[in-house]
């Protein structure tokens, strides 16, 4: 049983390796595209540009009278535009990680053969 | 309590072929096909351990790669000093050499690493989440779908769920090991016991059977022997249906806990519901169901904790350190913030305890809270854990799992004693007042305050004199600026707040003593951290004990508070008398109890058993003759000590009768001194003082006073005692109707309205009723018995009423003392005399001879042994006096009370 057992465990390991392009492409990039897709998620509840929006009338630290008002809601839409762009930065760098992720191995295959071709 | 035997699920038939082992056992529930997909075969065990290894051997590998190719670009490019070359650009693009392969080849290997190590880890599935629409109706399948076949084509896709895939790695391991031992043992099917054996071998599963006293390897051992067995080894074995059975349920039990994986605490659980033979073993290592239930509920709280604070820190970094809301609309409290505790920023760092079992309550008061109520107290005795709640909504409120309306906000609680500090009472309502505004324009805060009743001077015990501040309460609570949370006692609340304005406005909530089983679960969810500190292990059993005697006999005290300190208390105990790493034991605990109350709660030694089985002879010692009395009472005793009584009455109740000065009060003495371990523990009233009606409130208590019930309070305080109802038919009958119920129910209600436990008292009461008719009828020769009966149908009607009889356990007629009986007390009351002279250096010997001639003169058979402690003082302690006062004694002399009774001094 032993014998059988080592058969298709060796047969496994050539599976793994063949099934690995295969995988980046799919099961893997589902992984990616959900992870990267909680990271946004974490960023967007900490960051929170909808909350400061909704509350944008909202005066800010109690300050009901018309400057404080007035004071808020442009303290809000600085607020407002600053998360935004941090998220949007944020975004950015995720969607970076995504590109990496689907470029490298076709990169990689792309300057093997690159560099064996011009020897 | 029994073990639930469990309902069998209507399983699809076992597919015992290679064909069909990732899919061999399956059953049909709530319109869904669940399945084992995991093949328990001996080549596919083996082959996913060799599976783990080639995992590892993998990503071993790709890491080796990674790092081998790279170093050897870098040796090289150095070798070569082309150092500077690698940052143009034709290095790599126009002209590039044969060895910037490597860079490429280890950063392949770098993504395989990536490819390996994520991909090993499978993808979380959980258990299907918990449907309250589904019935609990499991069986409402039988009959429909029956066949694999049928299952097949009905279920596809998302209608099959493989429960496999939802087990811990722990539990795959436990099935894998009980199929391996089954065809090691050549059994023919794999049975519960093997299933057990392999539970054994996980380390949770063992934890479970050391907390209750039962080692691993021993289990093991017995188990193995009751373990099928057969010729052939190594043959592949079929599942046996208690065990298809039994995996099954377990993924139903953690279906109705909303689990979202299957452990092996189900496991464990659907093996030994589905196994009677396992039972019986559970029965004959005295584990029930409600202990194994208990333990296996200490290991889910165990995880559970750990979970939440995972979840619970995640949730924490998100909160503002500074008590701001996310939006930044609430206003700051500079004024508040000095009188105040901020309970969400104590919780968001972790300084709050955990809250355990009480889900009930808070799931009540955000009811309220959704309702639209703006305050709510919680009302509840001191101990029951209001403040545990408390901060378990704390906790919810980081967590952000509450109402709409109380997202998002900050739970301050105001501290009474800075609120007081140093400033009068005007000052402090002011500053009270100060506090309301703040609150009211902050928006972001719901106030908390401990102890409402403290801060209406009209009533509570705690209230702070002349402050009163309902009516500022009242007016801020009721305009419903914020919400309030409050907490208060049941007499607070009575006292204090139902007729007060604010009570119009609090919505109330009672918070009730916890049950056992709660209070072990909290005692189960903190004994890590005492655990930890202490360096002891607990056992259940010391849990449980806890509890019980907690419960049993702190009754000044309410769980799970009371039990807490007991666990605390033995913890350290042990650790100070057995050193570190010892378990602590239910006998650890019961001796900490014993200490603390002075009464025998360890289970009976052998030495105690001996004791009490010669009680009579030990009680003889000390009364002299009234077999019948002794006799009646140590019986009383031995019950009371095995347990086999009703827990819901006295220990005993006696009606004493006799006349006077024949042992009543010495026999009710000489049980407190063995029975409670002293005669500080008999509690005497003489009725003879509660002659009128007024003697019922100072026995119970004057109204609304609280302590002032002489009986009440004495016996609440020692709960363990007997109490001696001295001359009862001198008493007002309307004061022995209020004994009625203590005889029967074995409680009292004073005067407070708090319910006195009378269930470990022995009661006692002693008359002279009728005592000149027994002296007529002995006198007269007629038997005790025959007297008796006459008594209690005749004589005694005229002092007691019959129901009032009835209540009695035994009515102990007490006879005359006859001469030699007298003998043999005054020899008793010598022995007093000797032990004093002794103590000044000299021996003190009694001859026959002056017994003779003390019962001559101290022997009186209407006033029992009284004449002879006189007799005594007269003959022989003034003939002492004066040899004592002449210094005519010295050390070591020795005198004899001779003939006469006249004292002669040997040297």
């Amino acid at each position: 049983m032993f014998f059988l057992v080592f058969q298709r465990i060796a047969f496994q390991l050539v599976l793994d390796m063949l099934y690995f392009p295969l995988w980046w492409y799919s099961g893997g990039l589902r992984r990616i595209i959900i992870g990267l897709f909680h990271m946004l998620q974490d960023a967007n509840a900490s960051l929170a540009p909808g909350l400061w929006l909704r509350h944008i009338f909202t005066p800010m630290y109690g300050q009901t009278d018309f400057q404080g008002r007035l004071m808020s809601f442009f303290m809000r839409v600085v607020n407002i535009i600053g998360r935004l762009f941090a998220l949007v930065v944020y975004m950015c760098v995720l969607f970076f990680l995504f590109c990496l992720w689907l470029i490298v191995p076709v990169a990689i295959i792309f300057m093997i053969s690159h560099v064996v071709l011009l020897q | 309590m029994e073990f639930q035997s469990q309902t069998p699920l209507p399983l699809l038939p076992y597919r015992h072929d290679e064909r069909h082992r990732r899919m061999s056992m399956g059953v049909v529930l709530r319109n869904k096909l669940l399945f084992w997909g995991t093949s328990l075969s001996r080549r596919d065990i083996a082959f996913r351990r060799m599976r783990k290894w080639l995992e590892r051997f993998e990503i071993l590998g790709s890491v080796l790669f990674g790092i081998g190719f790279m170093s050897f670009f870098v040796w090289y490019i150095y070798d070569k000093g082309r150092s500077a070359d690698i940052l143009s650009l034709d290095f790599w693009w126009g002209s590039p050499e044969l060895s910037t392969l490597f860079v490429w080849f280890s950063l392949t290997s770098w993504c395989f690493l990536l490819y390996r190590s994520i991909a090993r880890k499978k993808e979380i599935q959980v258990v299907e989440l918990y449907d309250e629409n589904v019935l609990p109706n499991k069986e409402g399948a039988v009959g429909v779908v029956d066949s694999w076949k049928q299952a097949l084509s009905l279920y596809k896709g998302k209608k099959r769920k493989d429960i496999s895939r939802v087990a811990t790695q722990e539990v795959l391991q436990v099935l894998e090991n009980s199929a391996l031992l089954a065809q090691r043992f050549g059994a023919e099917s794999v049975t519960p016991w093997h299933v057990f054996h392999a539970l054994l071998g996980s380390s949770s599963v063992a934890s479970v059977f050391v907390r209750l006293g039962l080692p691993q390897k021993k289990l093991q051992a017995v188990i193995a022997d009751k373990c099928e067995r057969g010729e052939t080894k190594n043959v592949p074995s079929i599942i046996s249906d208690d065990v298809l059975q039994m995996i099954f349920h377990a993924y139903e039990y953690a279906y109705d806990a909303r689990q979202e994986y299957l452990h092996v605490t189900e496991l464990l659980l659907a093996l030994v519901r589905q196994s009677v033979p396992v039972q019986e073993l559970f029965y004959d290592l005295k584990v029930d169901a409600h202990k194994l239930l208990n333990v296996i509920e200490w290991l889910r709280i165990r995880d559970r904790l750990q979970k939440q604070h995972h979840t619970f820190q995640k949730a924490a970094s998100r909160r503002s350190k500074y008590g701001l809301d996310k939006a930044m609309t609430a206003v700051a409290t500079p004024f508040l913030n000095s009188f105040s505790h901020d309970l969400t920023l104590a919780a968001k760092f972790g300084r709050l305890e955990p809250c355990v079992a009480r889900e009930k309550e808070i799931d009540e008061i955000f009811r309220i809270i959704e309702g639209g109520r703006q305050s709510v107290v919680l009302v509840g005795d001191r101990g029951v854990g209001k403040m545990s709640i408390v901060a378990g909504i704390a906790a919810r409120m980081v967590e952000e799992k509450v109402p709409a309306r109380i997202k998002d906000k900050r739970l301050v609680q105001l501290s009474t004693s800075s609120l007081l500090a140093g400033t009068t009472i005007t000052g402090a309502q002011e500053r009270l007042i100060n506090i309301m505004n703040e609150v009211a324009r902050a928006g972001n805060i719901i106030f908390f305050i401990d102890g409402i009743d403290d801060l209406i001077g009209s009533g509570g015990q705690g209230a702070v004199q002349g402050l009163d501040v309902s009516e500022t309460l009242a007016e801020f609570l009721g305009a419903g600026q914020f919400l309030t949370l409050s907490t208060t006692t049941i007499t607070g609340y009575n006292q204090s707040i139902v007729n007060s304005s604010v009570g119009q406005v609090l919505a109330r909530v009672d918070i009730d003593e916890m049950t056992d089983d709660q209070a072990i679960q909290v005692l189960e969810s903190k004994v890590g951290f005492v655990e930890y500190k202490q360096q002891v292990f607990f056992s259940y059993d010391a849990l449980e004990q806890s509890v019980v005697l907690a419960k049993k006999f702190l009754h000044d005290q309410n769980l799970p508070e009371s039990a807490l300190a007991i666990m605390t208390e033995t913890a350290s105990f042990v650790h100070n008398t057995k050193g570190v790493n010892t378990l602590v034991e239910g006998e650890d605990v019961a001796s900490i109890v014993s200490q603390k109350t002075g009464i025998p709660t360890t289970s009976i030694t052998d030495d105690e058993s001996t004791k009490l089985m010669k009680l009579e002879e030990d009680m003889h010692k000390q009364v002299i003759g009234q077999d019948e009395a002794v006799s009646l009472v140590a019986n009383a005793l031995r019950r009371a000590r095995a347990e086999v009584r009703s827990q819901k009455r006295p220990i005993a109740n006696f009606l004493f009768l006799g006349p006077t000065g024949v042992g009543k009060t010495e026999l009710a003495k000489t049980i407190a001194r063995t029975y409670f371990g002293g005669e500080e523990r008999m509690i005497r009233i003489d009725m003879s003082e509660y002659q009128d009606k007024s003697g019922i409130y100072r026995l119970i208590g004057q109204p609304g006073q609280q302590g002032t019930g002489i009986l009440t309070e004495a016996v609440r305080q020692n709960p363990f005692s007997l109490l001696l109802l001295d001359e009862m038919e001198k008493a007002d009958p309307d004061v022995l109707n209020l004994f009625l119920q203590v005889f029967d129910d074995g409680r009292l209600t004073d005067s407070v309205g708090r319910v006195i436990d009378f269930t470990n008292t022995i009661i006692i009461a002693t008359s002279n009723a009728g005592t000149a008719f027994v002296q007529q009828q002995i006198a007269a020769g007629i038997p005790l018995e025959d007297i008796r009966q006459t008594l209690i149908h005749g004589e005694l009607k005229q002092y007691y009423r019959p129901e009032f009889l009835n209540r009695f356990d035994g009515i102990v007629l007490f006879r005359s003392l006859s001469r030699d009986e007298t003998k043999q007390i005054a020899s008793l009351m010598l022995g007093r005399v000797k032990k004093d002279i002794e103590a000044k250096g000299m021996s003190f010997v009694v001859e026959e001879a002056a017994l003779e001639a003390l019962v001559e003169v101290g022997y009186d058979p209407e006033f029992g042994a009284r004449p002879m402690r006189r007799a005594i003082q007269d003959k022989v302690e003034n003939q002492l006096a004066e040899l004592i006062l002449s210094k005519k004694l010295n050390r070591r002399d020795r005198l004899v009370l001779g003939e006469g009774a006249i004292i002669r001094v040997e040297r």
